[in-house]
């Protein structure tokens, strides 16, 4: 398995350092957490591996492959999938249509000679359909498969998205702030589901405010305080570092970071 | 007044407002994938005929054979227009990118004047020319194949959106840009296809209206004016605001140039565009 690797990664918008000299690995068949203050550069990092920023500087490779110059669908094609702090998904489609746009990146090369079949058509397409349906029922979303992705609700919307990421078999699964915005039972549920997903082998690495879900879902937390990476480790020793809760929580505040 | 010269004006305007529509789409399949407003759209609908006359007129090719590669060389030209001017500036802004669709209109209308001159040239219409009684109006045949390849064309466009991968993949890419790289979409692919079927319906629309109204290298600008208008009026970025937009103005064209003048028609037509940029802007589908 391939691990995801940050090598001094660093981004500059003008004169204002977002992320610095960021280091750090993700590793399969872990879940991993990135936290830190609003405006330390988890999204930014979240972007830089996704392709949607370039780095200023350093290097994001996975295992072998280099992602650090490549355009957003290739980096994709590596094995990243991701979602997004606002659910990013195709209102228009149905959920099914969502996965299965999700499953097309297989075939890469023979776009052409498989896209544009006319199977009354995809949706007789075995390999296309049957795919995105697993990874709905892998999600227990199988009963929304014909709804139309927008008139979701919010929880659902973001799981239609880890189903549509889960659909393009990335070996690194990102997902920023999926707990925001859910019910406590779905956030159990997502606890459930990440777990699952890490026993696949997959790489679960997380951008997450709620400390209490990333304490007891991650097995590796790095956390981030302007731009640069405070410290990382295990979530119990994370819980109680001095330097994290000062700068993180603030001081005084201990008790809330035991509780979540 | 009466009647059956009403009832002719309205199939005259659905006629022309089919072209309309035809343009619209091309437009709204450019915007949706780019955001930009290509306004050499309407080169593409001068060329497909014109390219058609060639070889119906000149080269004495069978006509449907003549009619098909009008429309295959068109559809080049548009992928050729993205592969040459927008891919090599991607990541310019919008405005950029329009201007260059405006440089990219002239150019292609300079070269069918060398290659065509200036005179109007009419290709033969598909099946004839005698009128068909249609209750009180007459149709000439060709009205009919520019309804039915219009109808065909957006039957075509509907299915490839629906039920094809590639049409789910340009879809999504119009939805969301970032989502659908991150599910693995080349954007870039997506955008190149998009000038190509907006050129096969420009192209398209050419073959069809120039047994009617003849054809020449000067119809571009104002077709594309037409197309966007229509796009407007109907929604820029809704399919079904094109073809409803575009059935719109020519309607209205066909009614005023009747019940008025036929020097208002094009007045007519930029006015409504005035009207609706001003008071109704997103159009009478909603949309962007």
């Amino acid at each position: 398995m391939s691990r995801l690797q940050l090598e001094g990664v660093s981004r500059r918008f003008g004169g204002l350092v977002a992320v610095s000299d960021l280091s750090f690995t993700v590793e399969p068949a872990r879940i991993t957490a990135l936290i830190g203050p609003n405006g330390a550069g988890k999204t930014t990092t979240f972007n830089m591996v996704s392709g949607l920023i370039r780095p200023t500087s350093g290097r994001i490779t996975l295992g072998a492959q280099d992602l650090t110059r490549l355009a957003p669908h290739r980096i994709c094609m590596a094995g990243i999938g991701r979602s997004f702090q606002t659910p990013h998904i195709f209102g228009q489609m149905t959920v099914l249509e969502n996965v299965m746009v999700g499953t097309r990146v297989e075939a890469p090369a023979g776009l052409l000679a498989t896209g544009l079949r006319f199977p009354s058509a995809v949706h007789e397409d075995h390999d296309v359909a049957d795919r995105a349906m697993q990874e709905l029922v892998f999600m227990n979303l199988a009963h929304l498969a014909d709804r139309r992705a927008g008139a979701l609700a919010l929880g659902q919307q973001r799981m239609v998205e880890v189903a549509r990421a889960l659909a393009t078999r990335p070996k690194v699964l990102m997902l920023d702030e999926p707990a925001a915005g859910l019910t406590h039972a779905e956030v159990r549920g997502l606890k459930e589901t990440l777990i699952k997903i890490r026993d696949k082998g997959i790489a679960v690495f997380l951008v997450e405010h709620n400390m209490r879900f990333v304490l007891r879902t991650a097995q590796h937390v790095v956390v981030l305080n302007f731009g640069e990476k405070l410290v990382e480790g295990p979530p119990d020793q994370i819980a109680n570092d001095e330097r994290v809760i000062a700068a993180y929580l603030g001081r005084g505040r201990e008790a809330q970071l035991a509780q979540g | 007044m009466n009647t059956d010269v009403l009832l002719q004006f309205a199939v005259s305007g659905v006629t022309v407002g089919s072209i309309y529509a035809l343009v619209a789409l091309g437009f709204t399949l450019i915007f949706n994938a780019t955001g930009i407003i290509n306004f050499a759209q309407g080169q593409f609908v001068m060329l497909g005929g014109l390219i058609a006359t060639t070889f119906a007129n000149t080269l004495a090719w069978p006509l449907p054979l003549a009619v098909l590669a009008a429309i295959v060389l068109t559809t080049a030209v548009g992928a050729a227009v993205e592969a040459l001017t927008i891919r090599p500036m991607r990541g310019r802004s919008v405005f950029t990118l329009i201007m260059i669709t405006l440089g990219v209109s002239i150019i292609l209308e300079t070269a069918a004047l060398l290659i065509w001159g200036t005179d109007p040239i009419f290709l033969s219409s598909f099946s004839g020319e005698a009128p068909i009684p249609f209750f009180g109006a007459t149709l000439q045949p060709q009205m009919i194949w520019v309804l039915g390849g219009t109808v065909a064309a957006m039957a075509a466009l509907w299915a490839f959106y629906r039920y094809t991968i590639f049409g789910q993949a340009m879809l999504a890419c119009s939805i969301n840009v970032d989502a659908a790289a991150s599910v693995g979409i080349n954007r870039g692919r997506m955008v190149m296809v998009a000038f190509a079927l907006a050129a096969a319906l420009g192209g398209l629309g050419g073959v069809l209206i120039a047994p009617i109204t003849s054809t020449s290298y000067g119809i571009g600008l104002i077709m594309a004016l037409k197309g966007f208008a229509a796009a407007i009026i109907g929604g820029m970025g809704s399919s079904l605001g094109a073809v409803i937009g575009g059935l719109a103005l020519g309607l209205a064209e066909a009614f005023g140039t009747g019940l008025i003048s036929s020097g208002y028609k094009d007045a007519l037509a930029l006015g409504l565009l005035i009207v609706f940029l001003v008071l109704r802007p997103q159009g009478l589908l909603g949309g962007k």
